[in-house]
């Protein structure tokens, strides 16, 4: 039953692609060449128009202008160039990962400029920041196995105010980057159960036991701790559940152990929500993931390593399934 | 002086009152997942019946087994006995439907029939919930046998008779995946 992710480089048809890598790195070599023209043309009517201000306007005037020029230039620059790097970047969207995710498994679709619904990241309830602004592109989704998935890269943020009157400062504050999966969990249950990454265990002793769990009094997430058998687990993870049963017939001792696995191999503070009988999963990362390279790089014809790479992030979703044994339906889903 | 002892003397009250309520609410958790267990397991109690009327056309050779699992099955739902008698009941109850499982496998006409398959499915499924309700069942014993136990709340669990519960110890085979442990068995 276990769909194990078996795509390599061997599978990758070097014969198609490279005809196309070649082809794409033309296109951006184009687009890098039209950046540099504008760039150049730009630079020509600032430094007429400054010197303009220069020979006709008051010495004090020069500072300002000279400022308002360069932010006007620079706002024409990034308005000429965008259109043809957008281009650009949906043509290596849909040529690389497009194929890509063919080969991870054809029942999969991507959508360069979809994403998980913001109402589907609340659902989740692991990040309880209200969220003031929202992005999400690249969207996987489909079925592997018995599973129906989904997952994008999502930006969550909220507005932070400080100060008040002329020191009023607003920024936003990153609540959760990085991919955000979706999927069927193989168990049916009707409660709430979240593994939350545990940021205390490393400081150790009891006493954080009990500062975790006021924390999580005031985090107003429902649910009781659940303590689990498993050290390892309880060292990375922070469970909370509101049927202490439920949690534990999610979280079986072999889910305790493929959980601690795959949180090993990401080494990252990923976080785990079983509501709805959807399993969803935020993996914190720093990386803008999908993307083609810099436009202004001299040269970066992607060789087959670097497909392998962006291979890497597709198979994502695959992987999940497998680590976590999403597939194996042997009890109330069938 | 005078309000400063009243002071103190409600800061001990309120803080007794605190553990001893503490104690009372983890000795109620270690009953009501003692109670999900007894839910789970006359679940499977229910299911055993139907499992044996869905085999017994077709299992030719396992009468004992069928015999066996019957009388298991009554004697788990009569209820006598000692709480050890009981686990040790269910214990087996368990092994013989592992049993039964492997025996399955020479009956192809049982592997291709809906029915029982479905009811192998949601046996497998309570017996899932039975290894999660012992989990959550020894969790809470042990957060109350540690209360019990450590520096202050035992003074208030000595006084008011609080004794340690035990510990359900699952079997090997329940720590393993249960095909293999099935296979084990057979």
């Amino acid at each position: 039953m276990m769909l194990a992710p078996t795509v390599s480089v061997d599978n990758l048809d070097a014969e198609l692609l490279e005809p196309i890598l070649d082809a794409l790195e033309a296109r951006r070599l184009e687009v890098r060449r039209h950046a540099f023209v504008t760039l150049l043309q730009v630079s020509a009517v600032v430094v007429v128009c400054g010197l303009v201000v220069l020979a006709f306007f008051p010495p004090d005037w020069i500072f300002p202008s000279g400022f308002v020029l360069l932010a006007l230039g620079m706002i024409a620059f990034g308005w000429l160039t965008n259109t043809t790097w957008t281009e650009y970047r949906n043509e290596f969207k849909r040529e690389v990962i497009g194929r890509l995710i063919q080969l991870v498994d054809p029942a999969l679709r991507y959508n360069p400029t979809g994403g998980i619904q913001r109402s589907d990241f609340s659902a989740s309830g692991l990040y309880r920041q209200g969220i003031d602004r929202y992005n999400a592109e690249d969207l996987f989704f489909g079925r592997i196995g018995a599973t129906d998935l989904r997952f994008s890269e999502v930006h969550a943020e909220y507005r932070q105010t400080t100060g008040s009157g002329k020191n009023r400062r607003t920024r936003y504050v990153t609540i959760f980057r990085g991919i955000f999966f979706i999927a069927d969990f193989h168990k049916d249950f009707n409660g709430e159960t979240y593994v939350l990454p545990d940021h205390t265990a490393d400081w150790g002793g009891g006493i954080f036991d009990l500062l975790r769990d006021w924390g999580h009094a005031l985090s107003g997430r429902p649910g009781e701790p659940v303590r689990l058998e498993d050290p390892t687990f309880e060292r990375y993870f922070n469970v909370h559940s509101t049927d202490q049963v439920e949690a534990r017939y999610i979280l079986s001792l072999s889910m305790l152990q493929r959980m601690v696995e795959f949180r090993t191999k990401l080494n990252t503070p990923i976080a785990i929500a079983f509501v709805n009988s959807l399993i969803y999963i935020g993996i914190p990362t720093r990386k803008d993931h999908f993307e083609p390279p810099s436009m202004w790089a001299r040269s970066a014809r992607l060789n087959l390593d670097e497909v392998v790479a962006y291979l890497e992030d597709v198979r994502m979703a695959a992987e999940i399934v497998a680590d976590l044994n999403l597939n194996t339906r042997i009890w109330s889903k069938q | 002086m005078e309000i400063i002892v009243v002071v103190i003397l409600i800061v001990a009250a309120l803080i007794f009152f605190g553990m001893y309520n503490s104690l009372i609410s983890r000795r109620n958790q270690v009953d009501q997942a003692f109670a999900s267990i007894d839910v789970m397991l006359k679940r499977r109690h229910d299911l055993i019946p139907n499992l044996i009327a869905s085999v017994q056309g077709a299992m030719r050779h396992e009468r004992e087994l069928l015999t066996e699992l019957t009388e298991l099955r009554t004697r788990a739902i009569s209820g006598d006995g000692s709480a050890s008698d009981r686990v040790n009941t269910e214990n087996r109850i368990t092994d013989a439907i592992g049993r039964l499982n492997v025996a399955v496998e020479n009956y192809p006409e049982l592997r291709a029939n809906e029915n029982f398959l479905q009811l192998q499915a949601a046996l497998n499924e309570t017996e899932e919930q039975i290894s999660a309700a012992r989990r959550a069942y020894n969790a809470s014993v042990t957060a109350y046998n540690t209360a019990i136990q450590s520096v202050p709340t035992n003074l208030i669990a000595n006084m008011i008779g609080m004794e340690p519960r035990t510990l359900f110890s699952a079997n090997a085979a329940e720590r393993t995946n249960p095909d293999v442990a099935r296979m084990l068995q057979g």
